[in-house]
């Protein structure tokens, strides 16, 4: 007994990291839903949600108990196991990639060295999903939600990914630890200040690639009411929901870990406050909130793009701009200009 | 006991084999798609225990991410009905049998039998799995590399040839440029009124 | 060939649109508007202040001495565009001409305040109240007791609002 137990031991200490991970994202993914009712609220000078709790800070669970005890509404002549398998198909994808990601020098789960491929290749499984969601509710919404967030986020992640080929030459690693420890030395040396066409490269296609305003044609709810998901009700939705947000958070998590230094203080080498007394995690966390905010803000902002303009910026834009830019980074490691 | 290695590769084994079998017997077309995505994620997933991360996140990156994207795409808008499986079978079943038959006989040459723990010979290369494929690719390869990339664009200029017939007549689709060359003097003119009196 | 002025137009716009400078000003405002004070009222708590001549609930009034001022006259069922009101009179004990039937039909009532200008007694009124419901069928048909009813606990108010807007009457 004690033998097996402690064969089983390493995989019983992931599973427990793993739910170290996984409970406090959902809760986060839960006050981000709050967070941006409020804040849009704010910003168009009304409340936002105060009734359940104070404040309403038990907003998230009251809608979460509602989700829960909804029933789950399968369309006739829908394909039912892919109608029920979709939602599953977009939630994970999008917890799996918090495997790789380090939330300090020593926590992170698996430390692998192609860390940002792995990312980036479970964020494009994130559109099978999306794309069944659609197929299966056998409906012309959805189907149409799902073909524009299909290929909205194909054509995205190409300008993604070769923002991010700009940080993987600079710092000449796939490992995001080892990427992060590349930033060392306060906020002059974050990749952001080299890279930041890249950055903006970066940021846009994150918000289009998470299908977010002013990317979010494949909710359209003007046009095509919820897009791919408006035949789901109850916990079903709720997954897509969760999915959704879970995204932002490890898009925001991506952009602090490859341009903004990761966990490291930004007062790193200043005389007055280095910033070292403050754990990493806050650092981490504090930083990624900035960015999740930036989502809120921009939604509360900007109208939503035409489709065709949406992939003009995209492949006609971004991409142009990215390559180019690789070709600059490129002579500057050549030429010695910034520091490899 | 079984290691616990093992047992993933038995599970990924399995579901490769399974999932390329479906890919070939069911009759819906999605679900041929969906089981060819399955294949590809378990062969990743057995690249990856090989110590190959790289290429087995590549795989899923470009070909599962991207590419059966595309494919799922086009099937999900065929008429599922209007495929007649009758003629491809006549044609396709025994060269596929034939096909079959040729690359197990390659593999009774050549590999047979198959040992899970010696798969992959020792690496020439010293350095990461990333730094092995990069100088594999622009080292020893680069020709062949460079005329699969070659081809590619041959393939997508074709694509783009056979399709593009340019603008249509009586396209009413409002060119981007010109809309954000548009300034306020375009669409507002003040008019002055002399006094009538 | 370009002008000079055509040239720097050129130059601006490019400038404008390669620093998001008109994203850039759109996200300010919002960012001001985040920080401002906001303008909503948590209903049942709070509430907008309704005018004077605010078109509520129907009422019938008293006089002071609590004498009915309604003399059955039947200028509002006359007036009222959409018919909700019935009216049936005979003379009083005290010989007075007095109604002994006044329902208004509140599903009817449009709310056009016509029956509160046609009365020559200030009798008929529309208060400032908006919270009110009906529970049954039926209850829609308001009675006199019940217009009078309402008349009273509103009297005060009623009162004090025919005051204030005695000069524009």
């Amino acid at each position: 007994m004690n033998a097996l137990l402690l064969e089983l031991w390493p995989l019983i200490w992931i599973v427990f990291k793993v739910i170290c991970i996984v409970a406090p994202l959902l809760l986060v993914v839960a006050y981000l839903t709050l967070a941006e009712r409020k804040v849009i609220g704010y910003i168009q000078r009304r409340l936002g949600p105060n009734r359940v709790g104070i404040l309403g800070i038990l907003q998230p669970i009251a809608d979460g108990l509602k989700l829960l005890f909804k029933e789950w509404v399968i369309p006739t002549k829908s394909s039912k196991f892919l109608f029920i398998i979709a939602p599953i198909l977009s939630l994970v994808p999008a917890l799996l990639m918090w495997a790789v990601v380090p939330f300090t020098q020593e926590w992170v789960l698996a430390n692998i060295d192609a860390g940002v491929l792995f990312i980036l290749s479970m964020a494009s499984l994130g559109v099978y999903g999306i794309l069944l969601a659609g197929w299966a509710s056998n409906s012309k919404y959805a189907f149409f939600g799902a073909m524009r967030a299909c290929a909205q986020m194909i054509s995205y992640e190409i300008a993604m990914g070769f923002a991010l080929i700009g940080v993987l030459m600079v710092s000449g690693s796939m490992n995001l630890k080892t990427i992060v420890m590349h930033q060392a030395g306060g906020v002059s040396h974050w990749f952001v200040w080299p890279l930041f066409p890249m950055f903006m490269v970066y940021w846009i296609s994150a918000i289009a690639e998470t299908n977010r305003a002013p990317f979010d044609v494949a909710e359209g709810e003007s046009e095509i009411v919820a897009g791919f998901h408006v035949e789901y009700s109850g916990m079903g939705f709720a997954l897509f929901f969760l999915a959704e947000y879970a995204n932002m958070i490890i898009v925001s998590a991506l952009a602090v870990l490859m341009f903004f230094g990761g966990w490291l203080s930004p007062f790193e080498g200043f005389k007055l406050f280095s910033g070292a007394a403050v754990p990493g995690i806050i650092w981490f966390v504090l930083k990624v909130f900035l960015f999740l905010f930036s989502y809120l803000w921009f939604r509360a902002t900007l109208p939503r793009y035409r489709y065709d303009q949406i992939m003009r910026l995209g492949w006609k834009i971004l991409i142009p701009i990215a390559i180019g830019w690789i070709v600059i980074i490129g002579a500057m490691i050549q030429f010695n200009w910034i520091e490899v | 006991m079984l290691e616990l290695r093992e047992i993933i590769f038995w599970i990924f084994s399995f579901g490769l084999i399974c999932s390329a079998l479906l890919v070939v017997t069911t009759r819906r077309p999605v679900w041929s798609v969906l089981a060819l995505v399955s294949a590809f994620v378990c062969a990743a997933a057995l690249w990856v225990m090989q110590g190959a991360e790289f290429l087995g996140l590549a795989l899923i990156f470009i070909y599962v991410g991207a590419v059966m994207t595309l494919f799922l795409f086009v099937v999900m808008m065929l008429n599922q009905e209007s495929l007649t499986a009758e003629r491809l079978r006549r044609y396709a079943l025994p060269f596929a049998l034939g096909l079959a038959g040729f690359l197990l006989f390659l593999l009774w040459h050549h590999a047979w039998p198959v040992s899970v723990a010696a798969s992959l010979p020792e690496s020439r290369f010293t350095g990461t799995n990333t730094q092995a494929l990069g100088r594999m690719l622009y080292g020893s390869y680069v020709f062949e590399f460079e005329l699969a990339a070659f081809i590619l664009l041959v393939g997508m200029i074709s694509a783009i040839g056979l399709t593009f017939r340019g603008k249509r007549a009586g396209n009413k689709a409002v060119p981007v440029e010109a809309q954000l060359n548009v300034s306020s003097k375009d669409r507002l003119s003040v008019a002055t009124f002399k006094d009538a009196s | 060939m370009a002008t000079q002025e055509d040239q720097k137009a050129l130059l601006k716009k490019w400038f404008i649109c390669w620093t998001l400078a008109e994203i850039r000003s759109g996200l300010h405002l919002t960012l001001l508007q985040l920080v401002r004070p906001s303008v909503t009222l948590r209903f049942p708590k709070e509430q907008t202040p309704r005018s004077r001549r605010y078109r509520g609930a129907l009422a019938l009034r008293r006089y002071p001495n609590g004498e009915e001022r309604c003399i059955a006259c039947k200028l509002c069922e006359a007036v009222c565009p959409a018919l909700a009101i019935t009216i049936e009179a005979a003379p009083s004990a005290s010989g007075q001409r007095q109604t002994t039937r006044f329902d208004i039909d509140a599903f009817k009532c449009v709310h056009c305040g016509l029956c509160e200008e046609a009365c020559p007694v200030d009798s008929i009124v529309l208060t400032r109240e908006v919270h009110y419901h009906f529970d049954r069928r039926g209850d829609n048909i308001l009675t006199k007791e019940a217009l009078l009813a309402t008349g009273d606990r509103y009297e005060a108010q009623l009162a004090q609002d025919r005051d204030d807007e005695e000069d524009y009457r």
